[in-house]
């Protein structure tokens, strides 16, 4: 899920990228169209922070919650969702550093590739300067998507990890699916998402309908406020339960560890 | 209105039950748009289970040829019960735990339903040597109050008798605890109504008299735990320090993640001087499988240590603990039992084969599969699992269970003179390991 928000804003391409197929544009060219479309460049800049405002939903299973996504410039950026009966899972990173603190499975530091994509994810300006992301980038092919052609580009991190691949409406300009896979604690998983509904928020055209599938179940996330006021610094600040992970393990207890089971 | 048995939904038995008791064909004179509707779910359930099933072979099963057998059968159906058994006849095909239709009814105890079904006896049933013997009773609870002791044998409950139930699942079954599990828990579904309904019981008490007690349900006990369109289940939480100094901590369901991990987290607090710890699994019937790894990572310091695997269709995951600070360094005893069950097995196996606990009891149902509930277009419930579980050690659990390290099996005798051979065994193991 947070990676399917992140997505959202960091679809851009990297510096000099090889010249495409023939008949086929240059992905930095679809990767500005996509921000000329929804906005401009101009509107894109105006921007430091945003916050968006939703419901996250397990398609079919009866659960649904909150969605809370908090961004700011350069590189910070904190998700919250709240589900009835589940709790609490939030996401973070202040730019150095990532984490996540579940109800489930408590606070943990993200560390290699893990972190690598969260920290790609909250790059702010990825779509204006996407060379700072990706190092990468290419069109690869024209592919029929619900009947509609759209260009497909594959994104190469600069952190490394599988190429994202997006697809972009041929006729609109817009982003209407992207894959990726993601690192999780529990290992990889590749998730496939459509994006809907765009409409204008703040002078931007931003999707508030992102279905998500991966693993077999379809997750859909709806927004339904979206807003560019500031967001306190505080906001991205490290949970102190993370923190705590960070101090040296307490001394040893005067009695004696568990022994091997089974004697 | 008949209340579905709650522990069944999560469990997966429910399929099970009912092709144990498949009812007659009959013409069908169910009103077309409900027919259409069952039709439509039957549909569902079996494109779901050719979809979704981790083994797209589903192991042998000619799946297309169940829908020619049974679909018809549906639309013959001359009530909802018919249809549903049909549905469930289908999923019991598989052989497998996890797969099992909720009736439209458990969902009356949703928002805005009356929660009138949820009374609660206090007491809990296990199947010792083909009987249905009393195996705790609640203090304070209403059947506590009415003199109920455990090793008792119930003979009838609410004016039917307790037998025919028991040996209608046994048919069909092979013997194990798997079976043992679903039919103490539809016995002890018998003692489900409305708080306030007298239920009245006849028992074989210690001294082989036959005795009848009359139960008055109470509220139900414990916090309400609701996950999407699993019906309400209730979370009980039990922590207490046993004689000997030895933590002991039982919770019933693997449920409510905000008020089950702060109290376990709590517990082992207050037991962070203790010789051990006893973690009472015995009667868990499961729940949210994730929390297997967060109740795992307060007990393992270890990282990237894992409990185990799932694999769906497209790809695998590993149940990676996440250790907590600080963590819980003395020994673990786990308690397990044939109502041990999907999560519990969970945890209990992988805690096992990390060599972090000692498991004590008698060998866990084997139902463990990673599931989901959907709602079908007719309004019920449709479990289904969407993925194998594979311990460490790359055995199943599903099938299979837990056994443990120390078999120490409960007996009738046993509960009669007030005794649990599994936490007796647990607590010896504790204080041999104790530096003195």
């Amino acid at each position: 899920m947070h990676l399917c928000l992140a997505l959202l804003w960091t679809l851009s391409a990297a510096q000099a990228p090889p010249p495409p197929p023939a008949a086929l544009p240059p992905a930095k060219q679809i990767l500005d169209r996509y921000v000329e479309v929804t906005g401009g460049r101009a509107a894109y800049e105006k921007g430091k922070h945003r916050t968006l405002t939703g419901t996250f939903e397990l398609k079919g299973m009866g659960m649904k919650g909150s969605l809370l996504l908090q961004q700011s410039a350069p590189d910070k950026m904190r998700t919250q969702i709240d589900v009835p009966g589940v709790g609490s899972i939030v996401k973070g990173t202040d730019g150095i550093q990532a984490w996540e603190v579940s109800a489930v499975t408590g606070p943990r530091l993200l560390e290699g590739t893990e972190k690598s994509e969260a920290l790609l994810e909250a790059a702010f300006d990825a779509d204006l300067h996407p060379e700072r992301t990706y190092a990468k980038m290419e069109t690869v092919r024209v592919e029929d998507l619900d009947g509609k052609p759209a260009y497909v580009v594959e994104l190469t991190p600069k952190s490394g990890g599988a190429p994202r691949v997006s697809y972009y409406d041929k006729e609109s300009g817009r982003l209407i699916k992207f894959t990726a896979t993601a690192t999780t604690a529990m290992g990889e998983v590749h998730a496939e998402s459509r994006l809907e509904d765009y409409r204008p928020e703040g002078g931007i055209v931003v999707p508030h309908r992102v279905t998500l599938a991966a693993m077999g179940m379809e997750q859909v996330l709806t927004f339904d406020t979206f807003s560019m006021d500031p967001v306190p610094a505080a906001t991205y600040a490290m949970p102190a339960e993370v923190k705590a992970l960070l101090q040296p393990a307490p001394a040893p207890p005067e009695t004696a560890p568990a022994p091997a089971p089974g004697k | 209105m008949r209340r579905f048995p709650q522990a069944l939904a999560v469990v997966g038995l429910a399929a099970l039950l009912a092709a144990a008791c498949r009812p007659a064909r009959a013409p069908s004179s169910m009103p077309p748009d409900l027919q259409a509707r069952n039709l439509a779910s039957f549909d569902r359930v079996w494109s779901t289970v050719r979809d979704r099933h981790w083994d797209p072979g589903l192991g042998g099963l000619d799946w297309e040829a169940v829908r020619t057998e049974l679909r018809p059968r549906v639309a013959q159906a001359r009530t909802q019960e018919e249809a549903r058994a049909v549905l469930s006849e289908a999923l019991a095909r598989l052989g497998q735990s996890h797969f099992a239709i909720v009736p439209a009814e458990a969902y009356a105890d949703l928002p805005g339903g009356t929660g009138e079904e949820a009374g609660t006896a206090g007491l809990s049933t296990r199947i010792l040597a083909g009987r249905a013997i009393v195996s705790a009773v609640i203090p304070g609870s209403p059947a506590d109050q009415a003199g109920i002791r455990p090793g008792w044998i119930e003979r009838a409950i609410g004016g039917q008798e307790v037998a025919p139930a028991v040996e209608g699942i046994a048919r069909g079954m092979q013997d194990g605890p798997f079976r043992w599990a679903l039919q103490a828990l539809t016995v002890d579904a018998r003692w489900s109504g409305p708080s306030g309904k007298p239920v009245e019981a006849t028992f074989d008490d210690g001294a082989g008299q036959e005795v009848r007690r009359t139960v008055v349900l109470g509220p139900p006990s414990g916090t309400p735990a609701r996950l999407g369109w699993l019906p309400t289940q209730y979370l009980r939480f039990d922590s207490r320090t046993l004689a000997g100094g030895a933590g002991y901590v039982h919770f019933n369901v693997f449920l409510d993640p905000p008020t089950l991990m702060p109290a376990f987290e709590g517990a082992l607090d207050r037991f962070r001087a203790a010789p051990g710890l006893v973690l009472d699994l015995r009667g868990n019937i499961g729940g949210i499988g994730l929390l297997a790894m967060g109740i795992g990572g307060w007990l393992v310091g270890d990282r990237n240590r894992e409990l185990g695997t799932m694999t769906t269709r497209e790809g695998t995951l590993r149940f990676v603990l996440n250790p907590r600070t600080p963590v819980f360094d003395r020994p673990v005893a786990v308690l397990v039992d044939e109502v041990s069950i999907s999560t519990a097995e969970i945890l209990a196996g992988g805690l096992q084969d990390l060599g972090r606990a000692r498991v004590f009891g008698s060998r866990s149902a084997g139902a463990a599969l990673p599931s989901a509930i959907e709602r079908l277009p007719n309004g019920d419930g449709f479990q289904y699992a969407f993925a194998n579980y594979v311990r460490t050690g790359g055995q199943p659990l599903e099938g299979r269970g837990v056994l443990p390290d120390v078999e120490a099996p409960l007996t009738r005798e046993a509960l009669l003179a007030g005794r649990d051979p599994a936490l007796e065994a647990a607590l010896t193991w504790i204080r041999e390991r104790a530096v003195p």
